[in-house]
């Protein structure tokens, strides 16, 4: 896909001059294409040390192909650059160890992750795969706001956590999976049993 | 309802919407299941007695510790003394203390997590707001009083009081459970009832140390008495009341550690027949003398089981009048350390310490 066709992240022009700016292009793992201002990249640990490993310039970035991201669709992409570019310019946040630890959404970031859950799983994990501290700081945050005032039993439901009866369960077939010789004789025993243990071996 | 798969994330990720989750909303979380449980103590925002702070268990209401108390008894680590007291009296409750004990012993690292359930008819659940809790299969309505206290509202207030007690007894796996009675302003066959109800918990929490509290212990119907003791040791058992010979002496004498307040008609010859190891007697009256035929008795090869007595005289401690003319009874030696405190050393190698309290004047001890 060409550039001009890719999904244009919004960059305000008016607020750079246009002789400073620095793009990078980026693509997904579905190949669609990003370009991204520097400045929105420094809000991701993982690509500002990769882009300055890699010491493009301006030139290099429109010849050479675009960094590919293996492991994030062009969906969850613009997602994460949406917000890199509009927090652009933002200082990093350092936790101050708080607990609960305190999480404010900007309005911007609740629009933007008014999306399904599945998306949301998504950008998290892009989140933390390029080492984005505050998208993981609010897409977490609301993760954690589901939880406010369910029960245990609506929690499971919610988080689809397994109950100690499944988690049982799932390690008892974990167990029989990895010794099939065991299960084939308890299987076997049972069967006798069941015959009231009249026939032979 | 929209679902979202949180075990799938990243540990950074899980870690992160854990320390944002509120404290009462993680409880919950961890009562989920065991899984989470452990995953949720590996965060800085933990559930576990041993991993919060003395404050951060203070602060908790009255929900999140009944809810951190189920918690504990579902990993059960064994280094948390669960106790419930079930108060027999005017007033119907069940008092809960979790104590965590650090193995090094040290009375700051130590961590006490309280709670109270009181057991109220249901008239008195006049247009106040309340809500509902489930316990087991019941739905009951209850008022949250403050930090520490749930009031619930039974049409039976007599079975409302068995229920909690038995679901409690079974839920928490209590270590301790203590019997504390007073029959004082109690309708006579009410109490009965309720008493022998307590008392059948008390028996069949076979597995926690059972001790007993009697209060006005004058005001008991000996038909209550008997249910109290017959068939039940106790770890320790506790008057505040005047004895009057009033607890039977097989039993009550039995139990580990027997501490009587205001125990006038406790005597000597009590003492003599006591199989306690530790005795605590206060406002006792027994005097310098009586405690030289104990010490008689004792070095002549009786009271075994004994290794603590502590008991207030009716008079001041004299030692020395005590230790008197003990010297010449055979094999004894008395070892003489300072004026107040003197070891004796039986025929048989056995010693004790015996001194008389610098504090109370009349407080006479003896220690093996």
């Amino acid at each position: 896909m060409s550039v001009e066709n890719a999904p244009v992240v919004d960059v305000d022009e008016a607020a750079i001059p246009v002789e400073k700016k620095m793009y990078y292009r980026f693509e997904s793992n579905d190949k669609k294409e990003f370009r991204v201002s520097e400045l929105a990249i420094q809000q991701s640990e993982t690509l500002n040390r990769l882009v300055e490993a890699m010491g493009y310039t301006s030139e290099d970035v429109e010849n050479k192909p675009a960094i590919a991201i293996e492991n994030i669709d062009g969906k969850t992409l613009k997602l994460v650059f949406q917000w890199c570019e509009h927090h652009k310019g933002e200082a990093i946040p350092v936790d101050d160890g708080s607990v609960p630890k305190i999480v404010e959404i900007p309005e911007f970031d609740a629009k933007l992750m008014d999306i399904d859950n599945g998306l949301l799983f998504k950008l998290i994990w892009a989140a933390d795969y390029l080492n984005i501290v505050q998208l993981l700081n609010v897409s977490c945050k609301k993760v954690a706001n589901m939880a406010q005032g369910k029960t245990p039993a609506q929690l499971r439901r919610v988080y689809l956590l397994p109950s100690d009866e499944e988690d049982e369960a799932a390690k008892r077939a974990a167990q029989e999976a990895q010794d099939p010789r065991a299960r084939e004789v308890e299987e076997e025993f049972e069967e006798r049993k069941r015959q009231g243990g009249n026939s032979f071996f | 309802m929209n679902r979202f798969p949180l075990l799938r994330l990243p540990y950074v990720a899980l870690r992160e919407v854990i320390v944002t989750i509120d404290k009462s909303d993680v409880i919950n979380l961890a009562l989920s299941s065991r899984k989470t449980c452990k995953l949720v103590n590996t965060t800085r925002n933990p559930v576990s007695m041993r991993k919060q702070s003395k404050e951060e268990i203070d602060g908790l209401d009255a929900v999140d510790r009944l809810n951190m108390a189920r918690l504990e008894s579902l990993e059960n680590l064994g280094d948390v003394t669960k106790s419930m007291k079930i108060v027999v009296s005017k007033k119907l409750s069940l008092q809960f203390d979790f104590i965590y004990i650090p193995g090094c012993q040290t009375r700051s690292l130590c961590r006490l997590l309280s709670f109270e359930f009181r057991i109220n008819p249901i008239g008195d659940l006049v247009s106040e707001e309340h809500r509902t809790m489930r316990f087991g299969d019941l739905k009951v309505p209850i008022i949250i009083d403050s930090k520490t206290t749930f009031r619930t509202f039974w049409k039976d207030i007599e079975f409302g009081f068995q229920f909690l007690s038995r679901h409690f007894a079974q839920e928490f796996k209590l270590d301790d459970i203590i019997l504390d009675a007073n029959p004082e302003e109690v309708d006579g066959s009410k109490f009965s009832r309720l008493l022998e109800n307590a008392v059948d918990v008390v028996k069949s929490s076979s597995e926690a140390k059972r001790s007993l509290s009697v209060n006005k212990i004058e005001l008991f119907s000996d038909v209550d008495l008997q249910n109290m003791f017959r068939n039940i040791k106790y770890e320790e058992i506790r008057s505040r009341g005047p004895l009057n010979r009033r607890l039977p002496v097989d039993c009550a004498f039995e139990a580990k550690n027997l501490v009587v307040q205001n125990s006038d008609g406790f005597t000597l010859k009590d003492l003599l027949s006591s199989k306690c190891s530790r005795v605590h007697l206060i406002g006792n009256g027994m005097t310098n003398k009586d405690m030289k035929e104990f010490l008689i008795n004792w070095i002549d090869g009786n009271l075994e089981t004994l290794q603590e007595l502590a008991v207030e005289l009716i008079e001041e401690v004299d030692i020395e009048k005590i230790l008197a003319e003990l010297s010449d009874r055979t094999g004894c030696n008395i070892i003489h350390y300072e004026k107040s405190k003197k070891i004796i050393r039986r025929g048989d190698g056995k010693g004790a310490t015996v001194r008389a309290s610098n504090a109370n004047k009349k407080l006479f001890t003896m220690i093996r």
